[in-house]
């Protein structure tokens, strides 16, 4: 997943922003440059689980004919309030569902060149029982900026479910935004570029 | 879970299956395998099993490969018989006649299971068979 997290990428779930750090989400000519006050810290966002079924809605028994269009849900239970950042590692908590994230609707993340990928259980399990947290997909939200759904395909042939969750762990990044651009009183860039190196990137992608 | 352990592959997950078998020596689905997905067929095989007999006889259990569904899944490979199946388990018969019986393989029980690519299908020699599995997808 190159486009998600440049540096700071390591085995274990560690914050990629700690006081002090700056952040710079891409696009940048929508979203820009951030800084982590040394007034905060990162704040652990515990597991919140999330069911792309519902016990009235199930997805349809998986056909031999083609995916079908599973199910999207629009992911409001993993925004953030206003100034911050939410980082998050999903996995998948019932077997034989397959997930896809998109952000913002029409966008689909971890898309291949012919197709876009989706992840379940065996991956996600792998991870967690391996203390592989890397291979966890990854999705960043920024306030409710930056709206995240999240399709569910159900992989049974036999049958349709009405399990399809899909958990979530993160953090949650207070944040301030910098006009980097800013000129001093001097009529100089207040924050020439070596001191606006980021310790991360990211990409969010584009407002809905 | 030393034994569970044993069926922790990478890339692998569980599922559990259920089959009710009606009559004595026909063909019944325990499950199909998503051979179409489109990221990749999955593949599967019993990690273990719960074989209950309502009528306490000792019943012969038959495994092979194939989805009864579909004439275009991957070719079938065995046969409901004794002869041609893939796998084949002999539930244990109760000590008196007309008293159920409950017959449990775990993971070593079952590792001579082989790898399905169609779906697993099942015949029982004897009616009212059902058969709990828990299947190993990868």
């Amino acid at each position: 997943m190159p486009e998600l997290t440049s540096i700071l990428w390591q085995r274990n779930f560690t914050p990629i922003l700690m006081p002090g750090r700056w952040i710079r989400i891409e696009p940048i000519s929508i979203w820009g440059f951030y800084v982590l006050p040394r007034s905060a810290t990162p704040e652990f966002l515990p597991p919140s689980i999330v069911n792309v079924a519902t016990t009235t809605t199930a997805l349809s028994a998986a056909q031999d004919t083609g995916e079908l269009s599973g199910r999207t849900v629009k992911m409001t239970n993993w925004d953030v309030q206003g100034g911050s950042l939410a980082h998050y590692r999903l996995w998948a908590v019932d077997a034989a569902v397959a997930f896809k994230i998109f952000q913002p609707s029409a966008r689909a993340k971890l898309d291949a060149k012919n197709i876009s990928l989706t992840f379940d259980k065996r991956l996600t399990d792998y991870a967690l029982k391996n203390d592989q947290l890397n291979l966890l997909p990854e999705v960043f939200t920024l306030e409710d900026q930056t709206q995240l759904f999240i399709q569910g395909f159900n992989m049974d042939p036999d049958a349709s479910t009405n399990e399809a969750r899909i958990g979530a762990v993160g953090w949650r990044y207070p944040l301030i935004k910098i006009n980097h651009r800013a000129l001093g009183p001097d009529g100089k860039p207040l924050y020439p570029p070596p001191n606006r190196i980021p310790a991360v990137t990211i990409h969010i992608g584009n407002k809905q | 879970m030393a034994a569970f352990d044993l069926y922790e592959e990478p890339f692998a997950m569980m599922v559990r299956k259920k089959v009710f078998v009606t009559s004595a020596n026909l063909n019944f689905q325990l499950t199909r395998l998503p051979w179409f997905w489109s990221q990749g067929p999955l593949s599967g095989r019993i990690t273990g099993m719960h074989i209950v007999n309502p009528s306490g006889l000792l019943v012969t259990v038959r495994f092979w490969d194939q989805d009864l569904t579909n004439g275009s899944a991957p070719p079938s490979r065995g046969s409901g018989s004794a002869q041609g199946s893939l796998f084949m388990v002999s539930a244990t018969a109760s000590g008196a006649s007309g008293t159920g019986q409950s017959s449990t393989f775990n993971v070593e029980q079952m590792k001579g299971f082989p790898e399905m690519y169609a779906g697993i299908a099942v015949q029982a020699s004897d009616v009212n068979v059902a058969i709990f599995a828990e299947v190993r997808l990868k």
